[in-house]
């Protein structure tokens, strides 16, 4: 794989579990980066994961993953992945120190590396302290946090992280997240973070796949998805809103949404916003701001997610 | 100094070395039999002395009719009786001393290793959702499977096949004065290891696919002893008197295991049955092919329920 080859190129790939369908037709090209998961709870983005990592088989379909065919050797592949199961998965009877040099050692590490990376994984991950405990003592977050040095220890080129947020206090979410942000921009490792949380995505990746019924329905940046909306303005006013409201509509302007004075306005079709000016001067209110409107990513997921029913 | 990175340094080391995926799945499952063996010291000396009593006696028989008939000068009377007497010839480590060791005696030992250590090795991994945690790394349920195959080859090795094996060594140790002797032991030593190649993958495997329909180690001892039970003792028997027929005796694991055992050791022995041995062959390959399928039908990395 070169650095110009996709991580993910997937064609048709369609899953079933007996009759039902997990995933269908999913057809998507992912460059490289830190890219969020998105969708709701059983849209299929567990099974993407699972896919890719060779766990489950396609019905139909084909896919690379860095540039290695899922029907090929993913035995190969998988020494460059790493994965953060979304449930409670650790090998029983370990501590934190053996369960991570262990994952270390089956990922086809020598025994020594795998010794000092496994120290130095757990230290990344915060659990410096705990490494010598059982990780069944471990607490919810703290199991989070084994898992995720699990997952670094070979230092995967790619990491697959599947609700790696789950169960965490909002200390331990940003901590969790703050590590994440580190090796996607810092190290340059290949991030694909599956969340429903929003905040998780947007906060760390750059790119998001939307997930919806077993299809993705979406896989943009997240800044062309959470946009600026060109032609509509948010409008704060001093005066009457409903003298505005009625100027603006013989301006042939539309009022999408108003709360006390407080108006989205809709301006003709290239964003001309003088009209706005001439209906503040019609109706003698004064216009204390003229913003663009934001689309932020939840209510353009929301659209999304909306179209995709 | 700064021991470890507290950072994210990356790895330099050689990503295209092969992944002995097998041998490391084998290597933490016996230290991890080792800790649980040793949880409780006292239960862990008792077995250590259960398991090697019979050899330190053996050893020591051995080695006392060696010195006696090599110092003849001085115990001539005793030299004579080891010699000639039918006692005496008793001494010499045979075929039936090490079907004697390995079976009569050390099956119960078997059980005992694989209730305790065999019980857990796949039943633990499906309740911590480890498998997902295995396959999803470079590793194939093959190699997971010889692994912990591996890991119970180890431990009934340890008290069957290698003490025998020893026996056999010291034997033709002290037999060095005699070269048909040492031809004999050198071929018994082969059957030896042929025969107790047969007596671990039979319950080893057994073992590991009762561990893999459960998912727990208690639940996985108890399917395991369920079965040996109701095969050995109960089907097997009443099946034989109801219809007074030997086939049923094909039922008993234990049973088949004997006479390939005895046949692979040469031994002459009378298991009063008229059950051709190839008969009770056959049953373990078909045995050993049923649990190998089983154990592929349940070790997945992801349960799918349709």
């Amino acid at each position: 794989m070169t650095d110009s080859t996709p991580i993910l190129e997937l064609a048709g790939l369609t899953v079933r579990y007996g009759a039902r369908t997990a995933l269908e037709d999913v057809t998507l090209t992912v460059p490289g980066g830190a890219v969020g998961l998105l969708g709701p709870n059983g849209a299929g983005k567990s099974t993407l994961i699972k896919t890719l990592l060779g766990l489950l088989p396609a019905a139909a379909g084909r896919g690379k993953v860095l540039g290695v065919p899922l029907d090929g050797d993913m035995t190969t592949v998988r020494r460059r992945i790493g994965y953060m199961p979304e449930r409670e998965a650790f090998f029983p009877g370990l501590t934190g120190f053996q369960a991570t040099w262990y994952a270390g050692r089956l990922s086809g590490m020598p025994d020594a590396d795998a010794r000092r990376r496994a120290h130095e994984m757990l230290i990344f991950a915060g659990l410096e302290e705990a490494r010598y405990r059982d990780v069944a003592t471990y607490s919810t977050g703290m199991k989070q946090r084994v898992k995720l040095a699990q997952a670094l220890v070979h230092d995967p080129d790619l990491v697959f992280l599947d609700e790696p947020t789950n169960g965490l206090d909002p200390k331990g979410r940003v901590e969790m997240l703050d590590l994440i942000r580190f090796i996607a921009r810092e190290r340059g490792i290949h991030v694909l973070l599956s969340s429903h949380l929003l905040r998780d995505v947007e906060e760390v990746c750059q790119r998001v796949l939307v997930v919806q019924g077993g299809r993705i329905v979406r896989n943009e940046e997240i800044r062309t998805l959470a946009h600026s909306q060109a032609d509509a303005a948010s409008v704060r006013i001093a005066g009457d809103p409903a003298a505005f409201r009625a100027a603006c509509e013989a301006r042939g302007l539309t009022v999408l949404e108003e709360k006390d004075r407080d108006l989205q306005v809709k301006l003709k079709g290239d964003g001309d916003t003088q009209p706005l000016f001439q209906a503040a001067v019609d109706s003698g209110v004064v216009l204390r701001s003229v913003r663009p409107v934001r689309v932020t990513l939840e209510e353009a997921l929301m659209d999304v997610l909306g179209a995709a029913h | 100094m700064v021991i470890h990175d507290r950072s994210y340094s990356r790895w330099k080391g050689d990503r295209a070395a092969p992944v002995k995926g097998a041998a490391v799945v084998c290597e933490a499952g016996v230290k991890r039999g080792a800790a649980t063996v040793f949880r409780r010291k006292i239960w862990a000396i008792l077995l250590i002395l259960v398991s090697f009593g019979p050899f330190v006696f053996f050893l020591g028989a051995i080695l006392v009719r060696a010195y006696v008939i090599g110092n003849a000068s001085q115990y001539q009377d005793a030299a004579r009786f080891m010699s000639e007497s039918d006692f005496g010839r008793l001494l010499v480590f045979s075929a039936e001393w090490v079907y004697s060791y390995m079976f009569t005696f050390g099956r119960v030992l078997v059980m005992v290793a694989c209730v305790l250590i065999g019980a857990g090795l796949v039943a633990e991994d499906r309740r911590a959702n480890a498998l997902e945690m295995y396959l999803s790394r470079p590793i194939t349920v093959r190699q997971y499977l010889l692994g912990k195959f591996g890991v119970m080859a180890f431990y009934l090795a340890i008290i069957t096949v290698i003490p025998a094996s020893i026996l056999v060594f010291v034997q033709m140790s002290v037999s060095w004065s005699e070269p048909g002797e040492i031809t004999r032991l050198l071929i018994l030593l082969v059957r030896t290891m042929l025969s107790g190649a047969v007596l671990i993958t039979i319950p080893a495997l057994t073992i590991l696919t009762a561990s893999s329909l459960a998912d727990r180690a208690r639940n996985a001892a108890i399917l395991w002893l369920g079965v040996v039970v109701m095969l050995e003792f109960v089907v097997s028997n009443i099946l034989r008197d109801v219809f007074n027929a030997d086939s049923f005796w094909l039922l008993q694991l234990g049973f088949n295991i004997a006479q390939v055992m005895n046949k692979l050791l040469a031994n002459d022995v009378d298991l009063i049955t008229t059950v051709p041995v190839w008969q009770s062959a056959a049953v373990l390959v078909v045995w050993v092919v049923v649990c190998v399928r089983l154990l592929h039908a349940r070790v997945k990395p992801v349960e799918v329920v349709a």
